[in-house]
């Protein structure tokens, strides 16, 4: 406990957290603080460029390990279980009406990129060494939560035909994902000598960005709070409960998988975190009768933030107390 | 200065669904248009802004201008879009001076 404790501790005055809270605040208090839209999504595009490559490069040096296979299989376990968690628990806790639950699955069911960043960066800096293949795992989880969510709108009653092959395509090729999984690719084929060649560039620069990447996300979490969320408590709940029960589930499977402590904090990391960029586009184009205005606001306002400052370090403690 | 009256239709939607705004522009004979980043506004929503990496809320505005039987014809298809998905039209006549560039 006592570990788990100074790991919360640790992570809550680190650089990216702080911006984090900075960012909130500025929000909260109305600052005019912003960061150019087109410098935002550059910032985005960085991470995943910097998080495929690097995973890429660690990926050609391991090769396909046992460790790398079983983290796919817990990762792909995991979107598709969180979709049906979330979905009955929104359902059943929140009376949420069964196409914005569905949205809300979607989100659950796909990953946040940055709190993965986060994680790693968390894990690294607390002496773990979690596989950087684990970006691969990351790219995997993006969609099929999303898909499955899609499944649980379409058995609902009325439900129109949602899932075309435009929309899927839409879900397959999101920016964030070809990125992600290209930079993978190149870092796989380039491997030691790419690297070589980037190395200022995806290490030197990383820990910079994502302390401004994340000040511009806790601007962007306070805005979704305050402009229009519509989120009861019941809700808020849901919010704080569904990261536990990913991460616990993540848990689960890495002991039964025999999956190192690293590699576990990460994907349980992965199993809590909800999706911001990929499945808000999905769901506004297969479900734009899902409520947005509780869907945003539950991933971004409330889910990340409890992972960036609680659930990290959380996770990376339980994982490290369970797995030997 | 001769001038020719036309149509000019104005389209806000969400990000996601500007492809199949185009395509129905096309299917109706217009082939020129212009897209622009709605930055935020106030709707009966409340609020809104472009919330930067959230493509989801992203705006767009797609301006055309076209003889009047066109911008009726997509009109009439896009409305049907706006039966699911959230946008508004605005239409007005316009005077151009180069009428075969539309």
């Amino acid at each position: 406990m006592e570990s788990i404790l100074t790991l919360a501790a640790a992570n809550l005055l680190s650089p990216p957290v702080l911006f984090f809270f900075l960012g909130a605040l500025a929000g909260f208090a109305r600052s005019d603080l912003s960061l150019p839209d087109a410098v935002a999504k550059g910032l985005s595009l960085y991470l995943l460029l910097a998080i495929g490559f690097k995973g890429g490069v660690a990926a050609q040096a391991h090769g396909l390990t046992p460790d790398f296979a079983r983290a796919i299989g817990l990762g792909l376990a995991l979107s598709l279980a969180m979709p049906l968690l979330a979905y009955g628990l929104v359902r059943a806790v929140a009376a949420v009406d069964r196409v914005t639950a569905a949205g809300i699955a979607a989100h659950y069911g796909s990953i946040s990129i940055v709190t993965f960043v986060a994680a790693m960066d968390f894990a690294e800096a607390s002496g773990l060494a979690p596989g950087r293949y684990l970006a691969a795992v990351a790219a995997i989880m993006e969609t099929p939560g999303i898909v499955a969510a899609l499944f649980l709108a379409a058995r609902g009653a009325g439900a129109g035909p949602r899932l075309s092959p435009h929309l899927l395509r839409d879900v397959f090729l999101n920016g964030s994902i070809v990125l992600l999984v290209g930079a993978f690719a190149i870092g796989l084929i380039t491997g030691d000598a790419g690297m070589k060649r980037l190395d200022l560039f995806v290490n030197g620069l990383f820990a910079g960005v994502l302390c401004l990447f994340l000040l511009e996300m806790g601007l962007v979490a306070a805005r979704r709070l305050t402009g229009g969320a519509q989120l009861r408590p019941a809700l808020v709940a849901c919010g704080l409960v569904l990261p536990l029960i990913g991460a616990a589930l993540g848990l689960g499977g890495a002991m039964l998988l025999q999956i190192g402590a690293a590699d576990a904090a990460v994907l349980m990391t992965l199993g809590a975190s909800a999706s911001y960029i990929a499945a808000p586009a999905a769901i506004r184009i297969a479900l734009p009768e899902a409520d947005p205005g509780v869907y945003l606001p539950l991933s971004i306002g409330v889910t990340f933030p409890f992972n960036i400052a609680i659930g990290v370090p959380l996770y990376a403690g339980v994982a490290v107390a369970m797995i030997p | 200065m001769k001038t020719h009256t036309l149509r000019k239709v104005e389209i806000i939607i969400e990000a996601p669904i500007l492809r199949q705004v185009e395509a129905l522009l096309a299917a109706s004979g217009i082939h020129v248009f212009t897209v622009l980043e709605a930055r935020e506004g106030r709707g009966i929503a409340g609020r809104w802004n472009d919330a930067h990496m959230v493509d989801g809320m992203d705006q767009r505005m797609v301006v055309a201008v076209a003889p009047p039987e066109s911008v009726a014809q997509a009109a009439e298809a896009i409305a049907q879009l706006f039966e699911r998905y959230p946008g508004v039209m605005f239409f007005s006549d316009v005077e151009v001076i180069r009428p075969e560039r539309f």
